[in-house]
């Protein structure tokens, strides 16, 4: 057993596979911050049980099904351990939208919408609050849920609420 | 022989006449300069553009996606044969959409997808090539099919085996249109066996090929088998695909015949396992993984060192990541200078020859000592202090050091394109250093159909009203 | 009592010392099955209704067919001079597997990789039947179809005979310190003079010019393989990232197990000598100096790793078995080792989680449902895989990999084990297409080997015709086929140190 559910709060904690393959320690629910002891051999759960300590490590991440899988992120303090191995500054991960982007000569190589700050890591979801369902004949069309708005806010600047999940 | 050999001078080219006695330029005697000059005036990165290119006049098919067969275009590309690459109508080849933890897209957007551009995972498989577009279920691309390959030399495609027989341009077929046209087919598991119809990916490869058995961190040391990075083995495989097509090539120029190549980039992989399946087949012996060090030579690994030289850099990469060293002492006066350098004269007393060095527990102690003797300092050091003992280390270069070294950028591996469309974008270019022929990146890649009138229209003589019409019916 | 049987036969063997467990290995174990078999689904099979493609393919593919075809470098003629490194004896043996004579060059005590053996045992050695010589299983994988002749280059008149040959070939290979040949004065200058129609490669690490080129230590030891792998940025993105690997368990940046960025200089080695061969052959009838270093044919294929630093300043970190471009697209560790599942389209991504959702419903419906999932390129973020392959290694670990490999083909998903090198061998697709093969040969015997890649061609196929030569084995006849000289000469020459004598 690699992952698990806490059924208490709701929240999946994701026990990633190569880390706790083979691992003993005890780790912390980043829903309800209850600690249990696990030991796994060969990806198999052996034990398990809650304890009343101090957890050795937090997991990578966790959301929760029963809540419209709302989710806490890599590397939120106090929940989720950091994922270090990261490709550029961990700023940049942790929702400051790049709507301009520069290269290395200096040059403008190209711009991205503006998007709420709830979609997380900058860039990597920006489909996520675009309605899935809509068709291509949709989007084609001047105005759809969701269609970005250009030249409204300044450089670095992110609209909060006006793209709004369905 | 200097009379004689007139005749293929081309005209505007750089390149001079054999025996290289003089600089066509300066005058300059090359018989007295050094060696080293005599290299940076043959391979000069500035002169590429005025010698010629080695395939020029040759016209490959590129009925292609992901990396592996595109690369076999792209390589063909470089060395200056017109590549055609075909994709679908509007979603062109998938590795559009890819792009590292899917960030990373260039303008312009496609069509289909109104949020993104072309993803980073394009760069580099499709240089050079004129892109057009053809659904091939349609009937009438067949004879389109047709028509390009009369007047072309190779075709590379990747669909599963027997897909473009079924569409009825299959080798069988294209033979009968065109016997000296070089088919190359690229995948997985090849065109017949019990597998010929598993899917494959490059990480596909690698696991099966055996390759992925022997890299990474031995199981008792609680590692993992790891993954070569970055679809090594689709580049690697292409290569071996360009391998077979110029073979071809020279077979062709002799007998005017045509071929079938199955290559599996599976076969490929293993292919690149070493003394893996001698020592297998002879001995018994499964060679396994052995993580940073070498099962040939010791001293040949890379170790950690105590730190980085960049400590505070926002980027874990440069702040955390960069502290490993490769150093290499494998002969006795190197390994016997490096055991006095790291305060173990010990070490060099116990084990004097490279057998004795090789054992494994002998690697384990060897490695964990320099470890230990580098914890305290930071990479840029240890470099320094073997190299100037006058012994090998190189640092683990990331992405940050190979683009600030001056060694590539005076040979002229890494360049600014200026693209058109595209801006600058960095490409590393003359991969191989040619007197001659060095092969060169002209542009990076176009939009889905960007050459669409320039192939069907300007070379085919297809008239634009049946063009139009084709693009109505979603054909092109 | 199967436990005693067992017992009982353990004790026979009597292992004493290493060398009672190093036995041959009979191959394959279990014959493919025949062919009669394989195809019979085939003639039923939609995606080739009356079985005529995989006829075809069978009659005029198949390596079985490969006997008596024509080779397609027929008459090329290649000195091979490279000693230590793997990339010129990995190019030289893709040209020697596809017709060419290759002529290996090596110093009259060999070349130093013939006694490089792994871990340092000997007993790992493979002894020529007629004189006991020794060479290791390295050498002998990258020698195929090679002759072997010894020269002392160092020797004046060495250089002479270089020289003599050089003039007759087509194409000199070499991987010496830079300008080591030049002042020996069988460099490309001197040598373009004699033979203006010479093909002249030299490989190395990285380089024989630039701020960084190629060194020796100071005691005169070559930068050999790692080095082009480091100063690359391959290791730095190879491996585990500490974050799914402690670094005390393997968490670093991992070299290839192979002299990969050897293989791969080799490998581009090899199109640009054959593009430099039309280029002779069709445009200009004279060669060229071509320079080939490791650390730059391995960038070349690391895709867009130095571009994206460029564009964005983002540095490619290692992410172990996984992908951070594609969703799912990675190995993860299962019952028995690891499976490889791949298939990031939407239709290939549903087929993964219908499979999983057969036994594994609840980690199933945690994939299906999550909106963020949705979408095919938003998967690819971190978060998007640590989920999705938390998951799937949860059910792999109920799966060994021929069970997890057998329910994921039946939906024709791309999904295939990690085999270890044994299992390879054994792979039945791969002995019925002979990716390994076993070849007699005359001075080894019976040797298991990687075959090459280009062995199924319709007209030119790429073979295998012995895997290597004792040293110096063909002085006789290389020297008489180039330079006309018999036995005797041979054998004055051999006391004067510039060559050997095999038979002697």
């Amino acid at each position: 057993m690699v992952y698990y559910w806490e059924h208490d709060c709701g929240w999946v904690n994701y026990l990633d596979p190569y880390y706790f393959w083979n691992w003993e320690g005890k780790v912390k629910c980043a829903g309800c911050d209850k600690v249990a002891y696990f030991k796994f051999v060969n990806g198999e759960l052996l034990e398990y049980k809650e304890v009343d300590e101090e957890a050795d490590i937090f997991p990578l991440y966790a959301d929760n099904p029963n809540e419209g899988y709302v989710s806490i992120k890599v590397g939120t303090e106090g929940k989720t351990r950091p994922f270090r191995g990261l490709m550029r500054d961990p700023k940049t991960y942790t929702g400051e939208a790049r709507t301009r982007t520069e290269n290395f000569a200096g040059k403008f190589i190209r711009a991205m919408p503006n998007q709420p700050k709830k979609a997380g890591f900058a860039e990597s979801r920006r489909f996520a609050w675009i309605d899935r369902t809509k068709s291509i004949d949709v989007w084609g069309k001047d105005n759809y849920p969701g269609k970005p708005i250009y030249g409204k806010f300044k450089v670095g600047e992110v609209a909060e609420e006006e793209h709004v999940e369905e | 022989m200097k009379e004689e050999m007139k005749w293929y001078k081309q005209e505007g080219s750089w390149s001079f006449d054999p025996p290289y006695d003089k600089d066509p330029e300066t005058g300059e005697d090359l018989e007295k300069i050094p060696f080293e000059e005599y290299c940076k005036k043959l391979f000069d990165p500035n002169k590429v553009w005025d010698k010629p290119e080695a395939l020029k006049g040759w016209r490959h098919i590129s009925a292609t996606m992901y990396i592996l067969s595109p690369h076999v275009g792209a390589t063909l590309g470089e060395f200056g044969a017109e590549v055609i690459k075909i994709e679908l109508p509007k979603l062109g080849d998938p590795m559009r959409h890819t792009s590292p933890f899917n960030e990373v897209y260039l303008w312009p957007e496609t069509d289909h997808r109104p949020m993104t551009g072309t993803g980073m995972g394009y760069l580099h498989a499709n240089t050079n090539k004129y892109f057009v577009t053809l659904d091939y279920h349609a009937p009438e691309a067949k004879e389109i099919v047709y028509d390009l390959v009369r007047i072309s030399d190779s075709l590379a495609e990747c669909y599963r085996p027997g897909t473009f027989y079924r569409w009825g341009i299959g080798y069988p077929q294209l033979k009968e249109v065109n016997p000296r046209l070089i088919y190359i087919w690229l995948g997985g598991f090849g065109n017949y066996g019990p597998r010929r119809y598993g899917g494959s990916y490059d990480i596909l490869g690698q696991a099966v090929g055996g390759l992925a058995a022997i890299t990474g961190w031995h199981e008792d040391f609680g590692g993992h088998p790891a993954k070569q990075t970055n679809w090594l083995i689709d580049w690697y495989s292409g290569l071996i695909g360009v391998i077979g097509v110029l073979a071809a090539a020279h077979y062709r120029r002799k007998t005017g015949e045509g071929t079938f190549i199955d290559l599996s980039q599976i076969s490929c992989a293993t292919r690149a396992t070493g003394y893996a399946f001698p020592l297998y087949g002879r001995f018994g012996v499964v060679r396994q993984r052995w993580g940073n060090w070498d099962t040939l030579l010791c001293v040949h690994g890379v170790i950690m060192v105590g730190k980085t030289d960049d400590p505070e850099h926002p980027n874990p990469q440069i702040s955390e990541e960069s502290r490993y060293v490769f150093v290499s002492a494998f002969q006795d006066e190197d390994f016997r200078e490096l055991c006095y350098i790291i305060g173990r004269p010990d070490l060099w007393e116990k084990y004097c020859s490279l057998k004795e060095r090789l054992k494994p527990e002998a690697q384990i102690e060897i490695y964990r000592a320099l470890e230990e003797w580098a914890a305290d300092k930071s990479r840029s050091e240890v470099v320094e202090i073997l190299n100037n003992a006058g012994l090998i280390a190189v640092p683990v270069f990331s992405a940050k050091d190979v683009y600030e070294c001056d060694h590539y950028w005076e040979r002229g591996t890494l360049r600014w394109v200026d693209d058109p469309i595209f801006g600058n974008v960095l490409v590393h270019d003359c991969t191989v250093k040619m007197s001659e022929t060095p092969p060169r990146a002209k542009w990076i890649w176009r939009p889905i159909g960007a050459d669409n009138i320039r192939i069907y229209h300007e070379l085919l003589g297809y008239p634009l009203s049946k063009l139009k019409e084709l693009w109505e019916k979603g054909i092109i | 009592m199967g436990e005693e049987k067992y017992e009982e036969k353990y004790i026979e063997l009597e292992i004493n010392d290493i060398k009672d467990t190093l036995l041959p290995r009979p191959w394959p174990v279990t014959p493919p099955r025949k062919k009669e078999e394989i195809y019979a689904p085939w003639v039923k099979d939609p995606r080739d209704p009356d079985g005529s493609y995989g006829k075809f393919i069978e009659e005029n593919i198949s390596w079985e067919k490969a006997e008596g075809k024509p080779w397609a470098l027929d008459g090329i003629t290649v000195l091979d001079c490279t000693i230590w490194g793997l990339a010129g004896a990995t190019a030289g043996s893709y040209l020697a597997e596809l017709g060419a004579e290759v002529i290996k060059v090596e110093p009259i005590t060999g070349d130093p990789l013939r006694y490089l053996y792994p871990f340092g045992r000997e007993e790992y050695a493979f002894e020529d039947i007629y004189t006991g010589e020794k060479v290791s299983p390295t050498f002998i994988h990258e020698q195929r179809n090679k002759y072997s002749i010894t020269l002392n280059l160092e020797h004046p008149k060495g250089r002479e005979l270089f020289k003599k040959l050089a003039a007759k070939a087509d194409i000199v290979l070499e991987n010496y310190p830079p300008g080591t040949f030049d002042e020996w004065g069988i460099g490309y200058r001197q040598l373009s003079k004699i033979n203006p129609r010479l093909i002249y490669v030299w490989f190395g690490q990285l380089g024989q010019w630039g701020p960084m080129k190629d060194k020796t230590s100071k005691y005169g030891q070559w930068m050999l393989d790692p080095v082009g792998m480091a100063a690359s940025e391959y290791i730095h993105s190879t491996g585990f990232p500490a974050d799914l690997l402690p670094r005390e368990k393997g968490g670093n940046p991992t070299r290839s197990g192979e002299w990969i960025a050897d293989i791969v200089a080799g490998v581009w080695g090899t199109v640009a000598i054959l593009a430099a061969l039309y280029y002779r052959e069709n445009v200009s009838n004279r060669g060229q100096f071509i320079e080939v270093a490791a650390s730059e044919a391995l960038m070349e294929i690391l895709d867009f790793n130095i571009s994206w630093y460029a564009f964005d300043g983002s540095i490619k970190a290692r992410i172990g078995g996984w992908d951070p471009n594609l969703n799912q697209y990675a190995w993860n560790p299962c019952k028995d080792g690891y499976m490889m599942i791949g298939g990031q389209s939407d239709r290939l991504w549903y087929r993964i989680l219908q499979v999983i959702a057969q036994e594994d419903p609840e980690g199933a419906r945690l994939i299906a449902e999550d909106p963020f999932l949705k979408e095919m390129a938003a998967r690819n973020a971190l978060e998007g895989l640590i989920k999705t392959y938390t998951v799937t290694a949860h059910w792999l670990t109920k799966n060994t990999r021929a069970e997890a490999e057998v329910k994921m083909n039946a939906r024709e998903v791309a999904a295939a084990p990690v085999l270890m090198i044994d299992e390879v061998a054994e792979y039945e697709h791969f002995i019925y297409r002979r990716h390994v093969t076993e070849v007699y040969d005359e001075h080894y015997g019976r040797v298991l080997i990687a075959n090459s890649p280009l062995a199924h061609q319709h007209r030119t196929p790429a073979r295998i015709k012995w895997v290597g030569r004792p040293l110096g084995l063909d002085n006789g006849e290389i020297f008489a086929k180039y330079l006309g000289l018999g036995p005797e000469e041979i054998k004055k020459l051999a006391k004067e140190g510039v060559t050997t004598w095999y038979h002697e």
